[in-house]
C-alpha cells in the first residue's frame, strides 16, 4: 500500500500542534500561582509606600489590646469616720 | 459593661493622651532599631490606639478594684474580721481616703504580615474617696452608697508621662451600688479564694 507523504505530514503537524497546546496549557497552569503571588507582593510593597506616608489611614492595622491589673495601694488618710451595726 | 455607679474611665483620658503617648512609642522603636515598618506602624496608629483604648477602657470595672485596697487599712481590717466573726453586717463611714492603682495596657500592632514589639503603658489612677458609707457582711463589701469619689489618670510610657490635661472626674456615689454575693472581698485570703 502507497504511503501518502502528504498525510504522514498532516498527521505529524496535527500531533506537534496538540502536544504544543497542552504544553502550552500545562506552562499556564504551572505559571499561574507564580504571577499571583508576585502581585501580591506588588500589591504589599505599594501599600507599605503609602503607609509610610502620615495622615494615611492604614486599614490593614489590626490591633490587640490587653490591660492588666495592678493592686490598689493602701488607703491614707482617714479611714473610718463611724461604724455600727445597721440601724 | 458600663452600670449604674460603675466609674467611666474613658472619660478622663481624652485621645489625644493616648495619640501623644502613640507618638513617643513610634519615636522609641525607631531609636531601639524598630525598623521602619514598626515606625510607620506605630505612627499611625496613634488615633485608633485611642479609640481602642477607649473602648477597652469601658469594660473595666474599677471601683471593686479600689474597694480590694481598703482591707490594708488596719481600721478597715479590723471592720471587715469583725463582720466575719460575728456574721452580721456591719456599715462603715470612710473619712478622705486616698488610693493609688496601676493599670497596665499592652498594645500588639500587626500589619503588612509583621508584628511590632508590644508598647507597655502604665496608667496610674489617683482617687479620693469622701464620706462614703460601706455596708460589709462577713469580710465582704456588699454595698456602697453616699459620700463621692474624685478620680485623676495619669498614662505613662517608660519614663514619660502623658498628663491628660483634665480635671479630676467628681463622680457622686449617690444611692450607691450592690455588688453581686458574695461582695468585694476586704482580706487578702477572700481575693484569692474568690480569684
Amino acid at each position: 500500500m502507497p504511503v501518502d507523504s502528504s498525510s504522514n505530514y498532516l498527521a505529524w503537524i496535527a500531533a506537534l500542534i496538540a502536544a504544543l497546546a497542552a504544553g502550552g496549557l500545562a506552562l499556564k497552569h504551572w505559571l499561574r500561582p507564580k504571577l499571583t503571588v508576585s502581585c501580591e507582593i506588588e500589591t504589599g510593597a505599594s501599600t507599605l509606600t503609602t503607609a509610610s506616608t502620615p495622615a494615611i489611614t492604614a486599614p490593614d492595622l489590626a490591633f490587640t489590646i490587653r490591660i492588666e491589673p495592678g493592686e490598689a495601694s493602701a488607703p491614707t488618710g482617714n479611714p473610718i469616720l463611724a461604724a455600727g451595726d445597721p440601724a | 459593661m458600663i452600670e449604674p455607679g460603675q466609674i467611666e474611665l474613658a472619660a478622663m483620658i481624652p485621645p489625644d493622651t493616648f495619640d501623644a503617648a502613640a507618638q513617643q512609642a513610634a519615636a522609641e522603636l525607631g531609636e531601639q532599631g524598630g525598623g521602619r515598618m514598626q515606625k510607620a506602624m506605630s505612627g499611625l496608629a496613634g488615633q485608633r490606639i485611642a479609640a481602642a483604648m477607649a473602648e477597652k477602657l469601658k469594660q473595666i470595672d474599677l471601683l471593686p478594684m479600689f474597694i480590694q485596697g481598703w482591707g490594708k487599712s488596719p481600721e478597715i481590717e479590723a471592720e471587715a474580721k469583725a463582720s466575719e466573726a460575728s456574721g452580721e453586717p456591719r456599715f462603715i463611714r470612710l473619712g478622705k481616703l486616698e488610693q493609688d492603682l496601676d493599670l497596665y495596657p499592652i498594645l500588639g500592632i500587626s500589619g503588612f504580615g509583621l508584628s511590632a514589639n508590644p508598647i507597655n503603658f502604665t496608667l496610674t489612677l489617683k482617687a479620693e474617696f469622701e464620706a462614703v458609707e460601706v455596708g460589709i457582711e462577713k469580710a465582704y463589701v456588699v454595698q456602697i452608697g453616699g459620700g463621692l469619689c474624685r478620680l485623676a489618670a495619669v498614662l505613662k510610657l517608660g519614663q514619660f508621662s502623658f498628663p491628660t490635661g483634665v480635671d479630676p472626674v467628681e463622680w457622686q456615689v449617690g444611692k450607691g451600688r450592690k455588688f453581686e454575693k458574695p461582695g468585694v472581698p476586704l482580706l487578702p485570703n477572700q481575693a484569692k479564694t474568690k480569684a
